[in-house]
């Protein structure tokens, strides 16, 4: 079996001793606990733990002070967390002090940039006006003349000609930017309202002048001055608080750590039960970790613990969880079987059967040496650098080109490039399989199909042992995928296959009869015969009208899968051909060219039917793995083992 | 042949111009903004007028300002629009630029009638100066009807205004000056239609035309009847020369009594009876929300370029004409129910 061997942890003990169990287990980084009311009949004397967590406040103040800080620390490890916990028993004042200290530091720093921010407004404001040469406390002391600086559009600007008459419509520009004219006007006192309103029809915005003393000149730099202090009182607030982080980070890293792992252990007990004075635990473990668990619980007084096998048809069902366990060559598409459903616990693990056949699916599609090997390093490149779970298939299957590429004789679309090779090797011309040779194709697409046949057998036969397994004697004998529609459809293959291709006659009446009829009553009245097998006691259907109506149905559509699984193989010998005619369309338009464009058209088109193919081909390959063969044997409705941690693994 | 063929470029421009049209979303905003500060930082921002409005100071900006800044922008894409159309876009551009001009000199007439000629500067716009070939400024440093007379010297307005110098008490016949003006206007745009477009086109042209100044006309009617008590002499001669509604018609309207009874006569004509399906607060309403639905329906359907190119610009001013009654409508604090109901686009 690839799946871990799971067993069924049940504890109970005092509610004085729940703390301890619930961090022995969180510790083992093993169990995966479950709602331990479903494990009881009656439950009515029985009341959940829902308490709050005592530690979530705590560590959710210490994650937002970090963050507001922009600092992180790493977890301890779990004996390092064993080690300094005496040491963080002044948790709580320890998180309040510290995270009131960065707050209260932050809100000044905060208070700081906002003066900052106004500094800058006013500075930029200041700024259009640098170049008048005036004092603006001279300015203000004028008795008989009003001054106004401001800014005004572009276009009103230019309309002030039409006021050349006028001597008190003047506007004295000090700059520009690229919609309006920034300076001022002036005029005297009796005139200001006259003047005030007509640069005010022409859009005059005033910008006042009020805290400024001196001239522009020494206003801005009086701005920049103080601007100039709180920045560096901002930078100063800022050391501080690095020296503060400094000082108690490695506490802030111990108090976190412990933290982390205290809250994630009181979460354990949500899963937990109360009776009285005593609680229940129901959790899943490995099987290889049962004698650990043993030793730690047997130190403890009050708690007493069972353990049990997930084969057993009563724990069984409650859905053990999965974990899937394959040799390193396989593990890779355990990505491809989680994508589509984890299997139940008593099901087969299907992922040896995707490595082989999407292996050697992938490689027949998409079947060149030198395309291959690119495959191949873009997978090491995607699974290395860039972490990606598809980079490990993609090695693979890379590979499986690169020996198909081989076999049909094609480098990076050049069809005769390995000629030589093959004359080195085995004394030929030329290779061996060249696809587009009009009588290789019939034959590619033909052994396509018998391919597919192959993978459709041996799909039912997956499917007769996992049920038979499971004592599921409907599926595995009368099932479309048992052992009445392994015969049904083998029969119809070779009988006729047979019987085409060698001539003889093999379908004649008793064949017909025994192995085409009869398995196709077997399976029109699958769930009679199946109830009766299984000793069921409602074997009988209601009503046998609607049961014969309905299977008519069904029945039709088992043919029919039948027919179209087999059929849907054929885009495998299509694949073939397709890629060929690819590489023949790209050195066709490269021929077109000479010298370094036929080198970059080739270039260019290889890169092009690696990336739009190879996504094509994974994709119709990935298809025929989950429609014509998972549908045939594989429910996929298993849950994952997810243990309680407190670290993630990498 | 071909040269008309590459016109239907107009087709794509301007129906792909359109497609960038504020929505019923972005009304529901603009109508929840509080200032013209935020409308003009809410069109920057979320709507395709984000490039004309980009060197604005959002905080400072008037409405004025606003105004001119989004019929520059329409101006400009007519411009551009009218570049495609090889027929006779360079003749639309010409309407176009006059019909700009017509709006101010009756401007600087209302000015000038209300004594304060000199304010014509502060909502010149600019951005038609380099189009015109008024001298614009000049009409800031106009004082009388004669001033006015000489700035038009060199152009054929003169010729029309003249007759309307004021009267010995100083009168000036807005109204016939408005008539003679737009009157003038129509027959260049109709003569245009007649020598350059046939068949379809013309009819199509015609019809959103017509249309316009058969309401435009019922409206006057209305207007200086009911509310001015005009002699109906001078209702006739305010009238536009153009248009389906029969003479009879025309005077049928002019002899009744009531806005209701003229509305019903209206409401006996194929395009009155279009017309009176909308919901309207007051009767000036009317023209404009029928022209703009004509106008919306042919910038969907008409395979046309000319009519597209006039059907595109009539629903951009429309769209500006509602964003300029939002922006009055914050100004003087009308509640959001009461601008929406003005708003023509909203409620088509």
């Amino acid at each position: 079996m690839a799946v871990v061997k799971i067993k069924i942890l049940n504890v109970i003990g005092r509610m004085s001793e729940l703390n301890d169990v619930t961090t022995l287990l969180g510790k083992s980084g093993a169990f995966h606990p479950d709602n331990a009311l479903s494990f009881y009949s009656d439950t009515s004397e029985f009341i959940p733990l829902n308490d709050e967590n005592p530690y979530m406040s705590a560590l959710h103040t210490l994650d937002e002070t970090m963050k507001s800080m922009g600092k992180h620390v790493e977890l301890l490890s779990s004996r390092m967390v064993e080690k300094i916990e005496p040491t963080v028993r002044g948790w709580k004042p320890f998180v309040k002090d510290f995270s009131t200290s960065v707050a209260g530091l932050l809100k000044k720093r905060e208070e700081i940039a906002k003066l900052i921010e106004d500094d800058n407004k006013e500075i930029e404001k200041v700024s259009h006006f640098k170049n008048l040469d005036l004092n603006l406390d001279d300015l203000r002391n004028c008795q008989f003349v009003k001054i106004r600086f401001g800014s005004l559009p572009v276009d009103s600007y230019e309309k002030l000609e039409s006021y050349e008459d006028d001597p008190y419509v003047v506007f004295f520009p000090s700059g520009k930017d690229e919609e309006r004219y920034w300076g001022m006007y002036c005029a005297p006192t009796e005139r200001i309202t006259e003047v005030d309103r007509i640069f005010s029809g022409l859009y005059f915005e005033r910008t006042r002048l009020h805290e400024l003393t001196g001239t522009m000149k020494t206003s801005m730099s009086q701005l920049a001055e103080r601007k100039q202090k709180r920045v560096s009182a901002r930078s100063e607030i800022d050391r501080q608080i690095e020296a503060l982080w400094n000082k108690e980070k490695q506490t802030v890293q111990n108090v976190y750590s412990w933290l982390s792992e205290e809250y994630v252990f009181y979460n354990i007990r949500r899963f937990a039960a109360r009776y009285g004075d005593n609680f229940i635990l129901t959790g899943w473990i490995p099987a290889d970790r049962e004698n650990q668990i043993r030793g730690w619980f047997d130190q403890l007084e009050t708690v007493k613990y069972t353990f049990d096998n997930a084969e057993n048809p009563e724990v069984l069902t409650h859905s053990p969880p999965v974990k899937l366990k394959n040799k390193k060559l396989f593990r890779p598409f355990e990505y491809f079987v989680e994508m589509y459903g984890l299997p139940s616990y008593n099901e087969v693990d299907p992922t040896i059967l995707v490595a082989i056949t999407y292996f050697i699916l992938f490689g027949i599609m998409f079947a060149d040496l030198g395309q291959g090997l690119c495959v191949m390093l873009a997978g090491y490149f995607m699974w290395k650098k860039l972490d990606m779970k598809l980079g490990r298939i993609l090695i693979p299957c890379g590979i499986s080109s690169a020996i198909f590429g081989t076999l049909f004789g094609s480098f990076f679309g050049l069809e005769h490039f390995l000629d030589p090779f093959y004359y080195a090797l085995f004394g030929l011309n030329e290779k061996p399989i060249s696809v587009m040779e009009p009588e290789t194709t019939s034959k590619i697409i033909l052994l396509s199909v018998m391919l597919g046949i192959s993978l459709v057998i041996i799909a039912m036969l997956i499917n007769i042992y996992s049920s038979m397994r499971r004592k599921n004697y409907t599926s595995a004998f009368f099932g479309p995928n048992g052992m009445a529609g392994l015969v049904f459809y083998s029969s119809i293959v070779f009988g006729f296959g047979g019987q085409i291709m060698s001539g003889k006659k093999i379908v004649t009446l008793p064949y017909v009869l025994c192995l085409i009829i009869l398995p196709l009553i077997a399976m029109f009245f699958r769930e009679v015969l199946g109830g009766l097998a299984e000793a069921r006691p409602n074997w009988k259907p209601e009503s046998w009208g609607d049961y014969i109506v309905q299977n008519v149905f069904e029945v039709f559509e088992f043919l029919l899968s039948f027919l179209t699984n087999t059929m849907s193989f054929i885009r495998v010998g299509a694949f073939v051909l397709v890629h060929a005619g690819m590489m023949m369309v790209v050195f066709m338009l490269a021929e077109m060219t000479s010298g370094i464009g036929f080198v970059l058209i080739v270039l260019i088109g290889n890169i092009f039917v690696i990336a739009l193919e190879g996504l094509l081909v994974g994709i119709q390959a990935l298809r025929l793995e989950f429609y014509e063969m998972f549908s045939r044997f594989f429910d996929g409705e298993g849950r994952p083992f997810t243990p309680v941690t407190v670290r993630q693994e990498s | 042949m071909l040269s008309e063929f590459s016109s239907n470029v107009v087709l794509s421009k301007a129906r792909a111009m359109y497609g960038k049209r504020l929505t019923v979303q972005n009304y529901a905003d603009l109508l929840a903004c509080q200032s013209v500060g935020e409308v003009a930082v809410y069109l920057k921002e979320n709507t395709a007028y984000e490039k004309v409005l980009s060197g604005i100071e959002e905080t400072e900006i008037h409405r004025g300002q606003l105004e001119a800044k989004l019929k520059q922008k329409v101006l400009e894409e007519y411009a551009s629009l009218c570049h495609y159309e090889i027929t006779v876009g360079e003749h639309f551009a010409q309407y176009f630029i006059k019909r700009n001009e017509i709006d101010q000199i009756l401007h600087i007439i209302l000015l000038l009638d209300a004594g304060i000629p000199e304010n014509y500067l502060f909502n010149m716009p600019s951005y038609l100066l380099r189009h015109t070939k008024i001298d614009l400024k000049a009409f800031s440093k106009i004082k009388t009807f004669d001033d006015l007379l000489r700035v038009l010297n060199h152009t054929e307005y003169r010729r029309i205004l003249e007759p309307f110098s004021p009267d010995e008490n100083g009168w000036i016949n807005y109204t016939g000056i408005e008539s003679a003006l737009y009157s003038y206007l129509y027959s260049s745009i109709f003569r245009i239609i007649k020598k350059y477009t046939h068949g379809e086109t013309a009819k199509q042209l015609n019809d959103i035309l017509q249309s316009y100044i058969d309401l435009t006309n019922f409206t006057r009617i209305v207007r200086l009847k009911i509310s001015y008590h005009s002699e109906p002499e001078f209702v006739k001669k305010a009238l536009f020369p153009y248009g389906t509604f029969r003479e009879h018609l025309l005077d049928k309207m002019m002899e009744a009594t009531s806005e209701e009874e003229i509305t019903a006569i209206l409401g006996t004509t194929e395009i009155g009876k279009r017309a009176l399906k909308f919901e309207h607060d007051y009767v000036g309403e009317i023209p404009r929300r029928m022209n703009f639905r004509n106008c919306y329906h042919y910038l969907d359907f008409s395979t046309h370029p000319s009519v597209v190119l006039i059907s595109y610009i009539v629903t951009s001013e429309t769209e500006i004409s509602d964003i300029i009654t939002i922006v009055e409508g914050i100004r003087y604090h009308l509640a959001t129910d009461e601008i929406r109901k003005l708003l023509i686009i909203v409620n088509n």
